[in-house]
């Protein structure tokens, strides 16, 4: 491409986009042809993508806390439990309900997966009878069910140590049937196969059990419910988003076949992230899902920039390739910078502790580059070959001439309240983000009136738990388990965390022991205590287990070698920050007690997962901010510039901390993410303003001029991209993941005010002091000849 | 076809001749099992050492005991089960009477606790002190106990064997069906499927180092193998050599198995 005279700016770009724009010009068809090879190599991985919706999907192979789970299911199995809930507010000793506790009791034995089924009715009791000692279910589903017995069930399940708080509620009007899953093993329960024939079987239990409450509440559950939100939220919010894109840029090009030419590297980028998703080995999660939301944004923003200049340009510029080349040439180096600062924003995701982070920074990474190759090697060709998007289309959004003028005047002339109004920005917004808790709880991940969180919610008032952390302590050595010393030390520790005001109950081993010990002994309520010596504990235990019948035995409380224990802790803790506080004291119980303590299970992992977003959150942000301060420093050539760029983007950090605390939440998985995010992407802004006007200044512009020609073409750009990020991030409000929703209006909300920051800030502190009174003199005729005509459109945007 | 093919391996085991008028039959899967129960049985009252290794993931752990058994003509058998290790359950003995219908008895001798108590048995489905079998899979085979469904020739690993499939008729049990692959040579199972009410194939028992006793006329495994498909885990119990020098008949009783160690 030779330089043309009707494009004097040409001269003023660098090198690098000169060349990279004369090569897609001399072989737009070849270009394509890359464009289409990678759309098709991103596209191939599609077939690879994997979802993980359980607990595994947050931790690392290496994480210890996932190893020590490892441990802990290798001994005592799963403590994944399918869990339904049966309620009589009339209570629930009376013929009818039994008889369906012992219809659930036998379905839910019948579920896939399921190994394991404890419920009221088959609750295995030692007890003497006359000279006989029975281990025998609570209610048999042989036994008669007269009103007598009934009412000595009732007593008994009422007051007996395990029971209530566990599978009845004090109160005997709500019951709790537990199907433990399979172990792991080579390929981990189907939790979605568990929950739809759960599903199933109380959706029949319904029908017949008139005067009942049902709910389905587990760890099954929790995973199927993320899964389904999540494909239930991407098909609600990806084709709102889709036709919130069509119609802003529209409004702004005015350009049907360019909203079309857009559309297309949008839609090709948002579906191959998940393409390179899949090749990367980045499993979907509840996180990972946002990843087309993320690259649809990312892709308008790239495809806007080149075409807003190019249909702005296509004013003074009648020759459609000219324009287009234009276009194309002027955007390289910020989008180029653009790409590579939001792609550095992602990657410092990676050093995340929390999996699933750490694999969205790495996918989105990725994305940013696809979205920017597709930007020139699809658009740009489409620009190039296809003979539409020409003048003869609408008059595009711009800014006049005057309008820009006026701006920068009202800027420069207060210079010193923007100033200092950035600076009560900093203040404000450091003592808000400083008072922002650090707390999650993933019931509470979905939103209200979730079936999952109502079943919780209504678990929690009447048995009085349905979440459970575990306890594994080992003993030392082979038989260990059985020595009653350390059964005693147990046992204290049992007692001590059956205090905590928010524990329901805790079961172990010891339990049975004193429950078999008694009923050896005719029923002697003084002999429910622990054995003096390891040989009657053993026998005691053996006796109990010779009576329990296929699935209910023991081997989930004490390990085969009998070299551990297991306690299993039913509380009422809902936030992380108390569960890791309650987690802390067990342990130092425990450590008090000489016991060999790990805490462990499923809900232990997601709320200690929460305890990695603060450091995930400092080192992925601080890791950002200083790659990306050096590669604005590399970029601009200026150490002042770079140190300008970086100012602006406190604001996420700011408006984060703020909003966070105005809207009382609290630092989680899900809201870490704004911050992260939208810095990479805010900062584009930034480039784009400061890029541009160090091009213009660079032509020999006065500041005042330069920042008037930055809001007539790259302003309409960058309010135009805002538009269509925030509404990207933005429709995450109606996202049923909670952390989602928060997230949403955030990140809106701190691009929008980034833009504003940008738009004022950068001017105030590099418009000199005595400009904004005088007008100085165009020192370049070149830059005059180009500047936007006057036009009736006003500039509706931002 | 299938039936030619069991009439010649009949053939030529040779041991059809000593029931020439069931012969016929030899396809019903009612008359297979009951031969093959008659060619393990007449080890009338008999002892041997049991190991039982009950292997999870990866770590196992042993369990030894001393079981004598006492076949009986018109009920199922009796059977004590002494402990020896691990060495807190020492001495601990167990008392089994099974019955025709599958409701079996149940006695336990707990020495430091100084009791024997009747166990209620209602349980059949339970696992034997925490391994792999359930108790209905150790208790003796009873025709009574169960319904057969169809007998063919399969061939397993290159060996051709009589595939059986019944199913438990006893209250309790864990299972809905049972296949067993004897081999045609001593009417054996080498192999036996558990399904679940589900349907599901849950555990596989591998029974091997077949050795006859009464001149060839007896047939007992000395190694079971079982595997739990769910758990992922194994039992292995194997068996020493059965003696002919067991308890006193009278000591397979309530009142007296205490006396046998």
């Amino acid at each position: 491409m030779s330089a043309s005279p009707l494009d004097p700016k040409q001269h003023a770009h660098p090198r690098f986009a000169r060349s990279l724009t004369r090569v897609l010009a001399t072989y737009p068809r070849l270009a394509l042809l890359c464009g289409v090879l990678v759309m098709a190599f991103a596209f191939s991985g599609l077939a690879r993508l994997q979802a993980d919706f359980s607990y595994a999907g947050y931790f690392h192979e290496s994480d210890t806390w996932l190893q020590d789970f490892d441990r802990f299911e290798d001994t005592f199995g799963n403590d994944d439990s399918i869990i339904i809930a049966v309620q009589n507010t009339e209570g629930l000793f009376n013929p009818a309900s039994i008889a369906l506790l012992h219809a659930l009791t036998d379905e839910m034995w019948q579920l896939p997966e399921v190994i394991r089924v404890d419920s009221l009715t088959n609750y295995q009791r030692a007890f003497a009878e006359g000279d006989d000692i029975l281990v025998e279910p609570l209610i048999a589903p042989s036994a008669e069910l007269s009103a007598d017995f009934l009412t000595d069930r009732e007593e008994i399940a009422l007051s007996h140590e395990t029971l209530p708080g566990y599978l009845v509620s004090p109160d005997g009007t709500m019951a709790l049937l537990f199907g433990t899953l399979r172990p792991s093993g080579e390929t981990a329960p189907d939790a979605a196969k568990v929950v739809a024939a759960a599903r199933d079987l109380v959706a029949r239990a319904e029908e017949r059990g008139t005067g009942h409450t049902f709910h389905l509440v587990g760890a099954p559950m929790l995973v199927a419910s993320f899964a389904e939100i999540a494909e239930a939220d991407n098909a609600k919010i990806i084709p709102l988003l889709l036709l919130a894109c069509v119609l802003i840029i529209f409004a702004v090009l005015r350009s049907v076949w360019c909203v079309v030419y857009a559309m297309v590297v949008i839609v090709t980028s948002a579906l191959g992230v998940l393409g390179l998703a899949g090749w990367l080995g980045v499993q979907m999660t509840s996180i990972t899902t946002v990843l087309p939301q993320i690259m649809i944004g990312v892709a308008v923003a790239d495809c806007l920039h080149i075409l807003v200049t190019y249909r702005l340009a296509q004013k003074d510029q009648p020759d459609r390739k000219q324009a287009a080349l234009y276009a194309l040439t002027k955007n390289v180096k910020p989008t180029l910078i653009t790409t590579v600062t939001t792609a550095i924003g992602f990657i410092s995701f990676s050093v995340s502790d929390i999996k699933t982070i750490a694999e969205l920074g790495l996918a989105a990474s990725a994305g940013v580059v696809l979205a920017w190759l597709l930007s020139y090697l699809l658009l740009g060709p489409l620009l190039l070959l296809l003979p539409f998007g020409g003048a003869r289309a609408g008059e595009p959004m711009r800014l006049a001439p005057e309008r820009t003028k006026t701006l920068v005047r009202w800027l420069a002339a207060y210079r010193k309240p923007i100033l200092a109004g950035f600076a009560a920005l900093i203040l404000v917004g450091s003592f808000a983000g400083s008072q922002v808790k650090i707390d999650a709880d993933p019931v509470a991940y979905f939103t209200e009136g979730h079936p999952l969180r109502n079943g919780v919610e209504a678990i929690d008032a009447g048995v009085g738990s349905a979440r459970n952390i575990e306890i594994m302590i080992e003993a030392g050595c082979a038989d260990c388990a059985k020595d009653p010393d350390f059964l005693r030390r147990v046992d204290t520790l049992e007692q001590w965390i059956e205090a905590r005001s928010d524990v329901v109950q805790v079961l172990s081993i010891v339990d049975f022991l004193k429950a078999s010990r008694r009923a050896l002994n005719d029923g002697d309520e003084n002999e429910y205590r622990l054995a003096d010596t390891q040989s009657v504990i053993a026998q005691e235990l053996l006796f109990y287990t010779m009576g329990l019948p296929l699935g209910l035995s023991v081997d989930n409380r004490i390990s085969t070698q009998s070299d551990a224990l297991r306690l299993t802790v039913m509380w009422r803790v809902s936030s992380s920050s108390q569960a890791l506080q309650e987690i802390a004291l067990i342990e130092e119980e425990a450590a008090r007690l000489g016991l060999d303590a790990t805490v462990t299970g499923k809900y232990a992992l997601y709320q200690r997962q929460e305890s990695y977003v603060v450091g995930s959150f400092l080192s992925s942000v601080g890791i950002a901010l200083l790659l990306i301060s050096g590669l604005l420093w590399m970029a601009f050539r200026s150490f002042k510039l770079a140190a300008i760029a970086l100012l602006p983007n406190m604001t996420p950090l700011l408006i984060g901390g703020l909003g966070l605390w105005l809207l009382q939440e609290n630092l989680n998985v899900g809201t870490v993410l704004v911050v992260s995010i939208t810095l990479g992407i805010a900062i584009d802004d930034t480039v784009h303003i400061l890029s541009e006007f160090q091009r213009l200044k660079r032509l020999g512009l006065s500041a005042r001029q330069a920042f008037e020609g930055v809001f007539a073409e790259t302003g309409v750009a960058l309010c135009a991209t805002t538009l269509v990020l925030m509404v990207a991030f933005g429709v995450s409000v109606f996202a049923s993941f909670a952390p989602y929703q928060v997230f949403g209006i955030l990140a809106a909300a701190v691009l929008f005010v980034a833009l504003v920051v940008d738009l004022t800030f950068l001017p105030a502190l590099l418009l000199p002091k005595d400009e904004g009174r005088e007008d100085a003199k165009p020192k370049s005729a070149a830059w005059a000849e180009t500047t936007v005509a006057p036009s009736a459109t006003p500039k509706p945007s931002s | 076809m299938s039936t030619k093919i069991s009439r010649r391996t009949l053939l030529a085991t040779g041991v059809a001749a000593i029931t020439l008028p069931r012969f016929a039959l030899a396809s019903n899967p009612e008359d297979i099992m009951r031969k093959s129960r008659e060619m393990r049985r007449g080890l009338t009252n008999s002892m041997a050492d049991v190991t039982m290794t009950i292997t999870a993931r990866g770590r196992s752990t042993e369990r030894k005991m001393r079981q004598y058994v006492l076949e009986t003509s018109n009920s199922g058998n009796r059977v004590i089960n002494v402990f020896s290790s691990p060495a807190d359950v020492r001495g601990v003995s167990v008392l089994t009477h099974s019955a025709l219908d599958g409701n079996d008895q149940q006695w336990l001798l707990l020495p430091s606790v100084g009791r024997v108590k009747r166990i209620s048995s209602s349980n059949r489905s339970g696992a034997f002190v925490g391994s792999d079998f359930a108790y209905e899979d150790l208790s003796s085979f009873e025709l009574e106990k169960f319904k057969f469904s169809a007998a063919a020739n399969a061939s397993v690993g290159g060996k051709t064997l009589i595939q059986v499939d019944y199913a438990p008729t006893y209250s309790g049990t864990g299972y809905a069906a049972l296949r067993s692959y004897l081999d045609p040579s001593h009417y054996q199972p080498v192999q036996n499927h558990y399904f679940n009410r589900r349907g599901e194939h849950v555990k596989t028992l591998q029974l091997s180092r077949y050795k006859s006793y009464g001149g060839g006329a007896i047939w007992r495994p000395h190694l079971l193998v079982m595997t739990d498909h769910a758990k992922g885990s194994t039992t292995q119990i194997s068996f020493s050599t059965f003696t002919a020098t067991g308890t006193a008949e009278s000591n397979f009783s309530a009142n007296r198995f205490q006396r046998v160690s």
